[in-house]
């Protein structure tokens, strides 16, 4: 991610919405969603023929989870670590294309019992998670003001079916669009320059899953010599409750429907020189319905050509 | 530069191992006459059965068991369980054996010897009544005349039996044994309903009562029977779960007795969540 400072206004470049979107988490484990990261928005588009480019990671540890009435519960342990890569190329001044290529991995911790009964052991499995593809395209822009859109196809490269009992999966089994309009700003407080944007979107998901409400907003600053971007963000994704798919007729798959999530979260980005950067992200939902409750962390480094 | 990435990178690659999860999973030890009566005849035997499952709910293979009967007069047992009814009268046959942590545990079985037909005809009547009373988990004693009742003060739930007693060939009339109850769930996850669990003559049929309910939220649940609800685990697992409200049955094996299992448990599989269950007996 970058920022940097053109025609008196910040242009922030950040990974799209669905960069660490984890929609396969989300059903899949009924719970147990963490989203999380990487629900960023991206309303300022790349130049033509240049790029960004990140490697990341991203994951999460959760022995708690919200039900689905948003209740907390106990389960066993579960991680998910998401190594990620993700681009944006412009293909035109106002069109970006995106990309976003997950290898998720999910394990289960051991569990050890007091009466010394024989443990069950932990398990993990891993693969190519679900891909991502998508344009995005700067509709207005003005002064202090940009306005964009983006359409992300979620496709189902992941495995649906994962693990021992099928419940460690790295992707959803279902094609999925999400098309967002983003807005973006600069301000000032004092003499310091911030900028803010926000989005909403809807996440059109198939095979019985209800589709998605999604929101989102978040502001920032560079601090340190302009070489540090401090930003919080909040995200919102609310099911539609048009969904088919429930335990009923779903033959006991532990994909889950109706995950629903408020995820407050920061992020530090450090430019180290020239075009490379690194940073450092955090988030954690405050409430939701089937979903992990747990802060989930990323990291990642970058590149802008 | 590139010491620092290889040192983050290491340390995050640290955070994806598999750890362990640590499980309270003990429950009171359980000791329990499997075969109960509720009268012999004078003059006859009858051998009493009995299994011991230790604070895992495992079950223990030839435990050390300990027969007593009294009053001695009117009842003589061997050590291998088999009563001998001497004369008419109420009697106790009491067992008991160690737990692990070196307690005694002990349950016992209250029942009458009835007279011969001989004495019968000359006018003596003996009321027939059967208690069984668990003293490990301080229960309240089952009584009844062909009806019997238990109330666990450790739960919520209630179970009870009814039914018709059935003579035996033997001269020894057997409590025929119907458990019902109720389905409570430990979760946030709705689960409710009565149950009842009987042997129909073939197998145990367990049906759930048309006051049922499970959410369909939950992915992956999965009924047991268990002798410890903390986990499934050395448990009977009976299937997932298909039908989420109304009444329905499960016919479960004829290899298992009516009283191998305390527990129904409902059971998250794919994320090892509990989330609810039922005591059958005390």
């Amino acid at each position: 991610m970058e920022i940097k400072k053109k025609n008196q206004m910040f242009y922030y470049r950040s990974e799209p919405a669905f960069t660490l979107k984890f929609k396969y988490i989300k059903k899949s484990v009924f719970l147990f969603l963490f989203f999380g990261m990487f629900i960023g928005q991206a309303q300022w588009v790349q130049k033509k023929g240049t790029g960004y480019y990140k490697a990341g990671f991203w994951w999460l540890k959760a022995d708690t989870h919200y039900t689905n009435v948003g209740l907390i519960d106990p389960n066993a342990t579960r991680g998910l670590f998401i190594s990620s890569f993700f681009g944006r190329y412009g293909v035109h001044d106002r069109v970006t294309l995106i990309a976003y290529v997950p290898h998720t991995q999910v394990y289960q911790n051991t569990q050890v019992f007091s009466s010394g009964r024989t443990s069950i052991s932990g398990e993990q499995f891993s693969s190519l998670g679900d891909i991502n593809f998508g344009t995005e395209i700067q509709l207005r822009k003005s002064a202090n003001w940009v306005l964009s859109t983006s359409l992300i196809l979620g496709l189902p490269t992941g495995n649906a079916k994962g693990g021992s009992d099928e419940s460690y999966q790295t992707g959803d089994g279902e094609f999925n669009q999400i098309l967002r309009v983003h807005v973006g700003r600069s301000y000032r407080l004092g003499k310091k320059q911030f900028y803010a944007k926000a989005n909403i979107g809807v996440n059109q998901r198939s095979k019985g899953f209800s589709d998605e409400f999604r929101a989102g907003a978040e502001t920032g600053t560079k601090i340190f010599n302009q070489k540090l971007l401090v930003l919080g963000r909040v995200n919102i994704i609310e099911s539609l409750q048009n969904g088919t798919l429930d335990a009923t007729n779903s033959n006991g798959s532990i994909f889950a429907n109706n995950v629903e999530v408020i995820n407050l979260g920061g992020e530090l980005i450090y430019k180290l020189y020239k075009n490379w950067s690194i940073s450092l992200t955090a988030s954690f939902p405050v409430s939701g319905r089937l979903i992990y409750r747990a802060p989930a962390l990323s990291s990642g480094i970058s590149l802008q050509l | 530069m590139c010491r620092i990435c290889s040192l983050f990178l290491l340390l995050v690659l640290c955070t994806n191992c598999i750890g362990e999860d640590f499980i309270d999973d003990y429950v009171d030890p359980s000791l329990r006459i499997t075969n109960p009566i509720s009268s012999i005849q004078e003059g006859f035997s009858y051998q009493f059965k009995a299994s011991f499952f230790d604070e895992s709910g495992t079950k223990v293979v030839n435990p050390t068991l300990k027969w007593t009967a009294t009053p001695t007069t009117t009842l003589k047992i061997t050590q291998e369980g088999i009563i001998t009814a001497l004369s008419a009268g109420e009697v106790t046959v009491q067992v008991s054996t160690q737990g692990l942590q070196g307690n005694s545990i002990s349950t016992q079985i209250d029942f009458t010897v009835i007279p011969s037909p001989m004495e019968e005809l000359t006018g003596s009547t003996t009321e027939t009544t059967n208690t069984i009373s668990p003293t490990v988990d301080n229960s309240n004693p089952t009584s009844g005349t062909g009806t019997s009742t238990s109330t666990t003060t450790s739960s919520t739930t209630t179970s009870s039996t009814t039914a018709s007693e059935t003579t035996m060939g033997n001269g020894v009339i057997v409590i025929p044994q119907v458990y019902q109850g109720e389905i409570r769930s430990t979760s946030s996850y709705l689960l409710q309903g009565g149950f009842r669990y009987e042997h129909n003559g073939e197998h145990l049929v367990l049906q759930l009562d048309s006051n049922y309910k499970a959410d369909t939220a939950l992915p992956g649940l999965y009924v047991y029977l268990t002798n410890n609800p903390n986990t499934p685990q050395g448990g009977y697992e009976i299937g997932s779960v298909s039908v989420f409200e109304g009444a329905h049955q499960y016919n479960l094996p004829a290899s298992i007795g009516i009283m191998d299992y305390k527990y129904i448990l409902y059971w998250c599989k794919p994320f090892s969540v509990k989330v609810g269950d039922a005591v059958i007996f005390d």
